[in-house]
């Protein structure tokens, strides 16, 4: 039986791969080594602006780690969705950090650089030609949306990954990816089943988070013609049915029907079976084959610029009523911001105040008793930094001393810091959530290689 | 009234890409998880308003052979 074994050896490439965690899974005699390096989750700015959200220092101990492995073995290590974001100056980035660990460690191989990050004018002509669709939640955009956006890429699927492994590549370094076409790529290729290779994907994409314990990062792949088996790599962690179907409810809108480029992943019949202490089996997975092929596209760019006050509050009269505090103090300041020569549609701004109802919004629930203390943050969003950095300062001094009541005596806030206003750059949006209709699954794909 | 927390064994949440959230109530009994899929204060109309969300724009899977909600 066609079989394909996948060290994952942590969810996200630059969080720290677990050295022993590693070694034991290179023990169970991995065919290929696949890394997601990538995630819209830290926000959009990381795409806008084409950075990493991790220290190079860290990315370069992971790759370190993950190259030696793979070389040493002789088997091909996969990363995807490279810099967080994937833009193609973050493929460059980790292809040079491949280099110098290669050249400081005397190791050789064929690099494989895809790239996926797409022009606005390519975009405009999709546009144009009907290819490009809104996915559910999606917000409206127009033609204009694509010059807007600072940097666009598309979701590579597994079919690059297979063209540069069939090319020889030894060491793969993608752009945007889906999280499972980086660990579905070999066993397709291999001939395992589809429905088993995409949900084994799935699975493991997050690292470790499919088992009990996940501290030990990582997990072990094998991929059959049937379907796929899962264990983690340190002794003490169990994968469990349990732990394994859980996974699957993880981070997506709909458990039972996942898309990718190719098809969709279809999970309703799955079934999982506790094959030892520490693996599960599942089989009964379907992969259904689209028509169309088709690559989600990421967008995003700024929006407007900065600045942020924190203060600290344990005042009795403004935390038995914090929001009223609120009100009175954006009214009054709105009014000196007027006297600062600023127009009102120039600017907007809004209080968080942390430890009250910063981060489920609105009324706090009936009988709930006042904070000992809060942080209040205040955010103004402006067209340029300079003048969201003087509506700040029109803000200052009312921070320091605005009273729940004007017949008492003035109270003073707690400022963490002197600037209390910090200029805090850009903010970013994420423009799109649509798909693209492509030819085939390399039409909008680059490929280069190299030899180090 | 019995609370989600006295009878659910953790309930967690997280984006699913830009544009989504997820809520996800996990059991660990039988007993529990009917009393979490049959509330009449668990329904879309009503958990909806206390997140700020459209109900019409909300999604919700029993699933059964997991003892959870999403």
């Amino acid at each position: 039986m066609k079989k394909c074994k996948i060290l994952m050896p942590i969810g996200g490439l630059g969080a720290g791969i677990n050295q022993q965690a590693f070694d034991n899974g290179m023990a169970m005699g991995p065919d290929a080594i696949a890394i997601d390096a990538g995630s819209t989750d830290s926000g959009p700015a990381f795409l806008a602006t084409g950075m990493t959200k991790y220290a190079r220092g860290m990315i370069k101990n992971d790759l370190a780690i993950a190259v030696r492995g793979a070389r040493s073995a002789d088997i091909p290590l996969f990363v995807g969705s490279c810099g967080t974001c994937g833009t193609d100056n973050m493929v460059d980035l980790y292809a040079e950090i491949v280099k110098e660990v290669c050249e400081a460690e005397g190791l050789k191989g064929k690099i494989a650089k895809i790239y996926s990050q797409q022009t606005a004018d390519t975009l405009k002509a999709k546009w144009d030609e009907g290819k490009i669709h809104p996915l559910e939640g999606a917000p409206d955009i127009s033609r204009a949306t694509f010059d807007e956006c600072a940097n666009i890429v598309a979701v590579l699927g597994a079919e690059p990954f297979i063209e540069a492994y069939v090319n020889g590549a030894n060491i793969v370094l993608a752009g945007r990816s889906t999280d499972t076409a980086i660990i579905a790529a070999l066993p397709l290729h291999m001939g395992c089943d589809p429905g088993a290779a995409w949900h084994g994907a799935k699975t493991v994409e997050c690292g470790a988070q499919c088992a009990d314990k996940s501290d030990g990062m990582g997990v072990f792949l094998v991929v059959d013609e049937a379907g796929f088996e899962v264990r983690p790599l340190l002794p003490d962690a169990r994968c469990t049915p349990y732990t394994v179907a859980a996974h699957l409810l993880y981070e997506n809108a709909d458990p039972f029907r996942m898309r990718e480029p190719a098809g969709t992943l279809l999970t309703g019949d799955a079934v999982y079976t506790q094959i030892d202490d520490c693996t599960t089996r599942v089989t009964g997975t379907k992969f259904e084959y689209a028509d169309q092929y088709t690559m989600k596209l990421e967008g995003a760019a700024a929006v407007g610029y900065q600045n942020i006050s924190l203060i600290g509050v344990t005042n009795r009269k403004v935390l038995a009523d914090p929001e009223n505090w609120v009100r009175n103090m954006s009214e009054y300041t709105r009014k000196l911001i007027d006297k600062a020569g600023i127009r009102r549609e120039d600017y907007s701004f809004n209080f968080k105040l942390y430890g009250y109802n910063a981060v489920i919004e609105g009324p706090v629930p009936q009988g709930t008793p006042p904070p000992r203390e809060i942080g209040a943050l205040l955010t103004v969003t402006a067209k340029t930094q300079e003048l969201a950095t003087q509506v700040a300062k029109v803000f200052n001094p009312i921070l320091l001393h605005f009273p729940a009541d004007f017949n008492d005596t003035m109270p003073s806030f707690a400022f963490p810091f002197s600037p209390v206003d910090c200029p805090r750059g850009a903010t970013y949006e994420f423009k799109l959530y649509h798909v693209m209709d492509v030819a085939n699954p390399m039409e909008l794909v680059r490929i280069e290689y190299s030899q180090v | 009234m019995v609370k989600v927390q006295d009878i659910a064994k953790y309930v967690r949440s997280k984006n699913a890409g830009p544009f989504w959230t997820t809520l996800e109530i996990f059991c660990d009994n039988e007993g529990a998880y009917q009393k979490m899929k049959n509330s009449p204060n668990l329904t879309k109309e009503k958990v909806a308003p206390l997140y700020n969300a459209n109900p019409a724009k909300m999604k919700r899977f029993d699933m059964d052979s997991l003892q959870v909600i999403k």
